[in-house]
């Protein structure tokens, strides 16, 4: 029973790490979209790590 | 049957993930080499060669789609290739040739993984993303062990993980410096994750993680747990910024562990203080001298698993001697030195030293920039992880093993990533970009002077 807890939740959690690692890559998830809008104005907005990621711009 | 059909099915949405993000292989490869899924599937699932697959793909994918802002060759790189190229020319020499040649080829996979990592993690997001894979596939037997050890109180060399056996994790002492490491890199998750948000209940999940990793520690009953649990104590100290907090932390997180530890642990951990009369250390000590001797006529080592080779005698405590053949290093150094000689361990204490100097590197690079402050601290904790890993490999044989080279793998990573943002942001501020004072509008990100 634990084993197969364990096993489900890290795999789980996983999982979860991947897509939104993927989300965070290619876009702003909407709890970050709040951040950006809270940001004070005139600050320099974070350099964006998909210019570091090399993956493709939509 | 479910268990593999499960794994399975995850396999799959990785390889689906990994259409869209190339990068995602290559957690996926980390995944597997840490998990080794062939330990806890059944039947023909545990054949399935789930690490080839996702390293050839990671690798393809690289390749076709990914390339690009490739890394500087550093010191880490440069060693690393060295000590490839020297175990590869120790290897055909090797007194054992054919276990030296499996144990080559699964070293190789380690090393080249290694100086895979810096060219496909590149961004903050997936330097973050390889240390969450790294400590939730290791958290697949420390919450199992650790569970186990709240319940039974665990016990010396009892199989309380995923998978039972004598190797990697399901080894006490590999396990216990395994739950140790995650220790440093879940306290930075806490402070600067980004994936999870940012709730009570991932604290407190988190908390409960590096719970178990203690319990894990003490369940395993190995005196290499308790040196791991010093060496964690005084890094995470030294590295902290608040050390009066920490301090007190360290203190209660060590009384708590006196009162609730059993006390077969306790007798346990007596040994270290009787080290003669424990057969254990003795042999220890016996085939280290082993190989300080062999040393001596074979300089270059003699390959992987020269310990096939060794034979040591001894007295028992009653009189009676003992013979003993093919018994383990029981420790990183007198591996590599006894299977690659004076050349081989220098070459592997280098590319540490070279790991250090790298993220000594990151950090003065990060504190120039308030916006790099998680760069800091992970360097701080790759530290940390890295020195519970030396001292540990004292008495266990990691030297080769995937958790301490990717740690030095993701070491240079950070630094390079470092690098990049600051030779982008100067090329900015050249060609005259430069933030705008507060008073200007929010929309007009950048200003031209």
């Amino acid at each position: 029973m634990l084993d197969t807890f364990a096993m489900l939740s890290s795999s789980l959690c996983i999982l979860y790490v991947m897509m939104r690692a993927m989300q965070l890559d290619k876009s702003l998830p909407w709890f970050e979209r709040k951040a950006e809008a809270d940001r004070p104005a005139g600050a320099v907005p974070r350099q964006g790590d998909a210019a570091q990621s090399g993956l493709p711009r939509r | 049957m479910l268990r593999t059909l499960f794994f399975i099915g995850c396999y799959v949405i990785v390889f689906g993930l990994a259409a869209s993000a190339p990068f995602i292989l290559t957690l996926g490869y980390e995944w597997t080499d840490l998990v080794r899924p062939s330990t806890i599937l059944y039947g023909v699932a545990a054949d399935i060669p789930f690490a080839l697959l996702f390293g050839v793909a990671a690798f393809g994918s690289y390749l076709a789609f990914d390339r690009r802002d490739p890394p500087q060759m550093g010191a880490v790189t440069i060693l690393t290739i060295m000590l490839i190229v020297w175990m590869t020319l120790t290897t055909t020499w090797a007194a054992v040739p054919d276990a030296a040649w499996v144990k080559w080829d699964a070293t190789l996979k380690t090393l080249a993984f290694s100086l895979f990592i810096p060219f496909v993690i590149r961004s903050r997001n997936q330097i973050e993303a390889f240390v969450q894979v790294y400590v939730f596939a290791l958290a697949a037997n420390v919450v199992t062990f650790g569970a186990k050890t709240l319940i039974t109180g665990g016990g010396y060399s009892r199989s309380l993980g995923l998978a039972s056996g004598n190797k990697l994790m399901t080894e006490g002492a590999n396990l216990a410096m395994a739950s140790l490491v995650m220790i440093p890199f879940i306290l930075f998750l806490m402070k600067h994750g980004r994936v999870y948000p940012k709730t009570w209940w991932v604290a407190c999940g988190y908390i409960g993680l590096g719970v178990l990793a203690l319990a894990t520690t003490i369940g395993t009953h190995e005196r290499t747990g308790l040196v791991g649990m010093l060496v964690l104590g005084a890094t995470v100290w030294w590295y902290t910024r608040y050390k009066i907090r920490m301090g007190l932390v360290c203190l209660a997180a060590a009384a708590i562990i006196a009162m609730a530890a059993p006390a077969s642990w306790y007798e346990r951990m007596s040994t270290i203080s009787t080290e003669a009369s424990d057969q254990s250390s003795q042999v220890r000590l016996l085939v280290w001298k082993w190989t300080l001797n062999y040393v001596k006529s074979h300089p270059f080592g003699g390959g992987f698993e020269v310990y096939h080779i060794d034979e040591i005698s001894s007295v028992n405590e009653d009189g009676t001697g003992f013979t003993q053949t093919g018994r383990a290093f029981h420790s990183a150094y007198f591996e590599v030195l006894g299977e690659h000689g004076w050349p081989g361990l220098a070459l592997f204490l280098g590319v540490i030293a070279a790991a250090f100097s790298a993220l000594r590197g990151a950090s003065r690079i990060a504190k120039r920039n308030p916006e790099h402050a998680w760069a800091s601290d992970l360097s701080r904790a790759l530290r940390c992880c890295l020195f519970i890993n030396m001292a540990c490999g004292a008495f266990i044989e990691i030297g080769f093993q995937p958790i301490i080279w990717y740690l030095i793998g993701l070491s240079f990573t950070l630094r390079e990533y470092l690098r990049r943002v600051e030779t982008s942001q100067s090329v900015a501020a050249s060609l005259g970009y430069a933030p705008l004072p507060p008073a200007m509008g929010a929309r007009q990100s950048l200003g031209v002077r």
